[in-house]
């Protein structure tokens, strides 16, 4: 920790906008494939583990569909999974519900909590990209609001809303008001 | 002849397709295999890229067969024997089938989903997981679209350098194509028909027991959301609408008729399909940035490269170069005369092909029951090589014929015939992809304006089919070259030689001959016209099918 990072390390796992599953690949192996640098597991003990986050994220059953065979939220789990399954110190997000509909991305959005701070994961922190404020103020504790061209951090906003959040609160409601107005100073300026 | 009697020769013509089949896979297998890791290098690396690219878009469009007697007199004298004619027919079919090969697996890395390759770079697979998991599978579609026209190339190229010519002496390899110009030069009329017939089933074994296994394997590992295109059907309703309605309330029956319809639509087109519309659409990514290093490199290798041109043009001038250059001053009036014959039947060849595929395949787009018999036809036709039943086909062509249109009229119509049955299956089959693709909603805004058949030909089947057609007239011209080749000078029966004017006719005469100085001239002067072809022609014509399909917006996905 506290070190600068010049390459992919194993600490850190990234969750990508377009899901980034190989094609070729079933759900399992694509999840396996996180487990493949660790030459200590046998391939019996990979696919056990990699049966054990397919579990973690609800796709317990899928193991042998293609990415293909999978609707878009499935696919974004198995990408979770795939992620977890390296074990990382810190998750990186790039609007990973970005190209999900609606509902699924409601749904998914109220899961990903549990699924990735549980007793089994390793994950410490999250970095999530979004422009969707709603999705924002659901899942972070600390917002940086990016602006400006170059970007440049505009606003920090710490968001102290117990878990489960639900976006009917006025609570809720205020902080989203918030991040939109120094968004919307941030695009007029 | 009784059928007891025909075993053996059944037997020996397996055996010979077998050793021709076994030639060819080993030479695709290999083409495969090493363009992985060219394309790999040419993907990752600023110069390789630029130098694997100059030669495979040069050497992609080149009818290689014209240059087979060079290559055989290199191999026949440098190696020799029995072990230097295998391997000149191999490197022979191996220049045939390569550069497609090696292009479609270059483009298929060069154009991997960057997420994809992140993702990679984060689980550290490693370099051979990388290869393993990301750039040979993403590699596979393009190579399933590719596989039939090499198989079939592959087998037009290596049936005719079976045998060969050199001088007095024949050399040949056991082989389909030796047996059967064998048995017709001795004039053993049923074991050749059998020799054929057992080419025919064994290609359309090959064809339906393992190429269109493999291209539905590789075709489900597609990436890519354009693969879904190919399932637009054009469909004029076959049955009555009563009829129709009762059809629609059984929907297990409709089920039924789907299956049999993916089942016809054949796996070639899907995956040619994805090829040709990989290769224009996919927006590639701008080539890698020279590093210094690379650029000194490179330099140094440019040097190197002319320095040791200039060496070896000026160690061999006077052996070499002065005579060369006395046989183009001589003779080069008419080196030029006879290229521009041939090319002049390329042009026309081409031509009716394209004429010809227009009306065939808006029958077949238009039309499911026409589609469903004709494609699964034309796929095997295209893969049974010209040159296998050539010997055959020049009979009529010096007996009856020669008789009544005069020798010169029917041989002119031979060539053209050979030229055509080479090239005319890619032309239709390219054209076919283009037509096939074009969006049902653009199908029904013709239908809605109430447009006539004419008017959907001129304002939408042909304009939609033509980028595709114009991306596959490089290796189409290749094909029609290749035929030219084989038809242009014939050793018909009892060994009697036939031949038209032209430059391949020219070409193989002096093979025969032993004039190595007028073939070597012939095959600088045709170096120099493909290169300038590639570079004026064919790039250009490429690059505005490119653009011109994009500003069509005809790819809505």
């Amino acid at each position: 920790m506290g070190e600068e990072v010049g390459a992919p390390t194993p600490k850190l796992a990234m969750i990508f906008q377009d899901f980034a599953l190989f094609p070729w690949l079933t759900a399992l192996e694509n999840v396996e494939l996180a487990l493949m640098h660790r030459k200590d597991l046998s391939k019996e003990v990979r696919r056990e583990i990699a049966r054990k986050y397919l579990a973690l994220v609800g796709l317990e059953g899928f193991e042998d569909y293609y990415p293909r065979e999978l609707s878009g939220g499935m696919k974004q789990r198995v990408a979770i999974a795939r992620a977890l399954a390296a074990q990382p110190v810190v998750l990186l997000m790039d609007e990973p519900f970005a190209n999900l509909d609606a509902i699924t991305a409601e749904g998914l959005r109220a899961e990903i909590y549990n699924m990735v701070f549980n007793e089994e994961s390793t994950v410490k922190a999250i970095v999530m990209v979004s422009h969707n404020l709603e999705e924002v103020v659901e899942l972070s504790d600390r917002v940086i609001v990016l602006g400006g061209r170059p970007a440049s951090i505009i606003a920090e906003v710490d968001v102290k809303l117990p878990r489960p959040r639900s976006t009917r609160d006025v609570e809720f409601q205020d902080y989203l008001d918030r991040l939109y107005s120094l968004l919307s100073i941030s695009l007029r300026a | 002849m009784n059928v007891v009697l025909m075993i053996p020769t059944i037997i020996t013509a397996i055996l010979a397709t077998l050793a021709t089949f076994g030639r060819v896979a080993l030479t695709i297998i290999l083409s495969i295999v090493l363009g992985w890791f060219l394309g790999y290098a040419a993907a990752k690396s600023g110069l390789f890229e630029r130098i694997f690219l100059s030669i495979t878009q040069t050497l992609e469009a080149v009818p290689v067969i014209t240059f087979f007697p060079v290559v055989l007199i290199f191999f026949v004298k440098s190696i020799g024997g029995y072990i230097g004619t295998e391997l000149a027919v191999d490197f022979l079919v191996f220049t045939a089938v390569v550069w497609n090969i090696w292009v479609g697996e270059y483009e298929s890395i060069k154009t991997a989903s960057q997420s994809l390759e992140d993702a990679a770079e984060m689980l550290r697979l490693g370099f051979w997981g990388k290869f393993r998991y990301l750039y040979i599978p993403i590699t596979m579609p393009r190579i399933a679209g590719n596989v039939l026209v090499s198989f079939a190339d592959a087998l037009f190229y290596i049936v005719v350098s079976e045998v060969i010519t050199l001088g007095t002496t024949q050399y040949s390899v056991f082989g389909i194509g030796a047996l059967i110009a064998n048995w017709v030069s001795n004039g053993e009329w049923t074991n050749a028909f059998t020799g054929l017939g057992v080419l025919i089933v064994m290609v359309t074994a090959v064809l339906f027991g393992i190429l269109r296994p493999f291209v539905n394997w590789a075709v489900k590992y597609s990436y890519d959301p354009l693969m879904e295109v190919t399932r637009t059907r054009i469909r004029r309703p076959v049955v009555t609408s009563r009829a129709r309605a009762f059809v629609a309330r059984n929907i297990r029956y409709i089920r039924r008729v789907a299956a049999i319809e993916d089942a016809v639509m054949p796996v070639f087109i899907k995956a040619s399909s994805y090829a040709i519309r990989h290769r224009l659409t996919t927006r590639p990514r701008p080539r890698n940035v020279l590093t210094v290093t690379e650029k000194y490199v490179g330099l140094a290798f440019g040097v190197a490269i002319i320095a040791w041109l200039t060496y070896a043009i000026y160690s061999t001038w006077q052996s070499t170069w002065v005579p060369i250059i006395n046989d183009t001053y001589n003779h080069g009036i008419l080196y030029l005369y006879y290229l521009g014959l041939d090319w002049l039947r390329v042009a026309l060849v081409t031509l009716t092909s394209i004429v010809i595929a227009i009306p065939i395949n808006y029958l077949m787009v238009t039309n499911r029951k026409v589609e469903a018999i004709l494609l699964p036809i034309l796929e095997d036709l295209a893969s049974i090589p010209v040159s296998a039943y050539l010997p055959l086909m020049t009979i009529p062509f010096v007996t009856y014929l020669a008789v009544t249109l005069g020798i010169h009229a029917s041989l002119e119509l031979l060539v053209f015939m050979v030229a055509f049955l080479s090239t005319a299956w890619y032309v239709i089959y390219n054209m076919y992809v283009g037509m096939k693709t074009i969006p049902r909603s653009l199908w029904d805004v013709a239908d809605n304006l109430k447009l006539s058949t004419w008017q959907k030909l001129r304002r939408l089947a042909i304009p939609g089919a033509m980028p595709a057609t114009i991306t596959g007239l490089a290796s189409t011209v290749g094909s029609t070259w290749g035929g030219l080749e084989v038809a242009e000078y014939i050793q018909g029966l009892n060994g009697h030689v036939y031949m038209v004017h032209g430059y391949t006719a020219l070409m193989d005469y002096y093979t025969a001959v032993g004039n190595i100085v007028g073939l070597e001239a012939m095959s600088l002067i045709l170096a120099i016209n493909v290169i300038l072809l590639s570079v004026f022609v064919w790039r250009r014509l490429f690059k505005s099918a490119r653009e011109r399909y994009r500003l069509e917006g005809a790819i809505t996905l």
